[in-house]
């Protein structure tokens, strides 16, 4: 199970009967919704199967991104 | 045939791969019409619009479609001057996914490092300590060995060196706020050693103040301005809209500043409205400024939802520009798919190139449709011991006091320059001195801002793909060169 994010990259707002497909999926939590995406928490490849047969769809696994910084920093601490 | 030592890049329209048949008469269009030839057919351009720029092109797809060229990496920041609604993707090759050979680390062992020194850091106007500043210090800097910590409430850093007078190559210190960092360079250090900082004056000409001096408290009225970040704290300086959190499982009224600082220092680059000694004023003090957190609290990361969900939100609200002080090596499809949103509604985004020292420029940076900010500073902008010495480094400009920041990401990508050394903002409770592409890319956006404020013509077009075009190019068209080269200033400084 991982994060993933569906966006729909069509015209206009999601599909409501995607939406409705999508929230009564087994095994698939839908843990937040916006105007064009969807956050769930699902298998890859029960994600990859479905948006295959949903056109104007994407997907793609949850990532992070840190905050940059541009700093020096130690790779490792002194010998003695 | 002439050489072009360039690279290989597929050339698209803005969405999708091929332009719509009703927006043939965009500039876009034309443009791709105008390579469009017989498969397989190798051909030499020189565009007439942009003189001295030249691509081969290797193939085409169709009349409106993809084509894949050839073009020298000094010659794409012109072309994406030129057309900056094309999407230019490198030519990437995909290889089987072998494993890695493993390879050994050294670790120096806890007792090696256990003799520790204590260092005090305190201010020099009345020698008070100066707690929660990051003490950074290197025995090599080359090979990157040190040790790092933070002062506590007697401005007291307890550091594993390895000795108890250790000889530092750099010792590193950067307060919180309110005093300039500072630098010291091959010094042996032990327990009784002190050092004094130099507290902040708002009316110090930082390098944002020396090349921006005409920024009036107009400047940037009826530009709304979206700050994707770490939120915005409450600041006598700085006057909210709005905004959303939209960090999955937080409150979404909580868009203020997360405890970072970073995105309340970003915003009043481009908003502040303070006036010196008693404040700051930023590059477009009359913008309509939204917060939008995508850092959940006291975090320093984001995910890629909260970032989509946030530059869809800021698009959604009318944002005419969005800044993205952030950054990845990974490319990221949905964030990409926000960004084309972004553009076919009117919106342009602007981002920063990432901190990586001369590494390729970051993604969303790195994304064509985005407009790329790295980082330049000016000697004499920053006093003499301050961490900003550091980052001085070729190439230097036409006038030798410019240089491109040590720390800036480089490359074809990058559209615009911008101060992003020693640059004085606000910051939760006070103000402070930060470095980076960050602070760069609010530079970049609030001179877009007080340039795109007047363009009534421009700012008047539906909101589509025209409109965040035009203002792409009204913006690229008033950048000045300083001489680093296209590969670390894109189009140059925006004046």
């Amino acid at each position: 199970m991982g994060r993933y994010i569906l966006r729909f990259t069509g015209t206009g707002p999601k599909p409501a009967s995607d939406v409705e497909r999508i929230r009564a999926t087994p095994k698939l939590t839908v843990l937040d919704d916006s105007t064009h995406m969807m956050l769930v928490e699902a298998g890859e490849k029960h994600i990859e199967k479905m948006i295959a047969t949903m056109p104007g769809w994407s997907w793609s696994p949850e990532r992070t991104i840190r905050l940059p910084d541009s700093r020096p920093k130690p790779r490792r601490t002194p010998k003695d | 045939m002439a050489e072009l030592g360039g690279k290989q890049f597929i050339v698209l329209p803005m969405q999708g791969i091929r332009m719509p048949a009703v927006s043939t008469e965009l500039a876009t269009a034309r443009f791709l019409r105008k390579l469009a030839v017989r498969p397989g057919l190798v051909r030499l351009f020189r565009m007439n619009a942009t003189p001295g720029v030249e691509l081969r092109l290797l193939d085409s797809v169709n009349e409106y479609g993809a084509k894949l060229v050839e073009i020298a990496p000094a010659a794409l920041s012109a072309l994406r001057a030129h057309q900056p609604s094309l999407r230019l993707v490198p030519l990437a090759f995909f290889h089987p996914a072998v494993a890695p050979r493993l390879h050994v680390e050294t670790k120096a062992t806890a007792a090696k490092a256990a003799v520790k020194v204590r260092l005090r850091i305190v201010s020099r106007t009345d020698g008070t300590p100066v707690a929660g500043a990051l003490v950074v210090a290197f025995t090599d800097f080359g090979e990157r060995i040190g040790a790092q910590g933070w002062t506590d409430a007697r401005g007291e850093v307890k550091l594993a060196l390895g000795s108890a007078s250790p000889k530092l190559q750099r010792l590193y210190i950067y307060p919180e706020k309110d005093f300039w960092p500072a630098l010291k360079k091959n010094l042996t250090v032990s327990s009784d050693t002190s050092i004094a900082l130099i507290r902040l004056s708002l009316g110090y000409v930082d390098c944002l103040r020396y090349f921006y001096r005409a920024t009036t408290p107009k400047s940037g009225k009826g530009i709304k301005v979206g700050v994707v970040d770490t939120g915005i704290a409450e600041h006598p300086d700085l006057e909210i809209d709005g905004g959303e959190n939209t960090v999955v499982g937080e409150d979404k009224t909580e868009f203020r500043d997360n405890g970072k600082g970073h995105g309340t220092h970003v915003a009043g680059i481009i908003a502040a409205r303070g006036q010196p000694p008693a404040g700051v004023r930023g590059m477009a003090p009359a913008v309509t400024l939204r917060s939008y957190r995508v850092f959940g609290k006291g975090s320093d990361s984001a995910s890629n939802y909260a970032i989509t969900k946030a530059i869809d939100r800021a698009v959604e609200d009318g944002c005419d520009l969005i800044n993205l002080s952030l950054g990845s090596s990974e490319v990221d499809e949905a964030i990409e798919s926000a960004i084309q949103y972004a553009r076919s509604r009117g919106s342009l985004v602007i981002a920063a190139a990432g901190n990586d020292r001369r590494q390729p420029v970051s993604f969303p940076a790195s994304y064509s449709l985005s407009l790329a900010v790295s980082a330049m500073g000016r000697k004499g902008t920053f006093p003499s011991a301050t961490t900003q010495r550091g980052e001085v480094a070729s190439p230097y400009g036409t006038d030798k006091k410019n240089f491109v920041a040590a720390f800036s990401n480089i490359g074809p990508e990058i559209d615009l320059t911008a101060p992003g050394v020693g640059v004085i903002s606000t910051y939760p409770g006070g103000y402070a001195v930060l470095d980076g592409t960050s602070m760069a890319c609010p530079a970049a956006a609030g001179a877009a801002a007080a340039i795109l404020s007047p363009r009534v013509e421009l700012l008047g077009l539906p909101r589509a793909s025209a409109r965040s075009e035009a203002m792409a190019r009204a913006v690229l068209e008033q950048a000045q060169a300083l001489g680093f080269g296209s590969l670390y200033e894109g189009q140059g400084l925006v004046r």
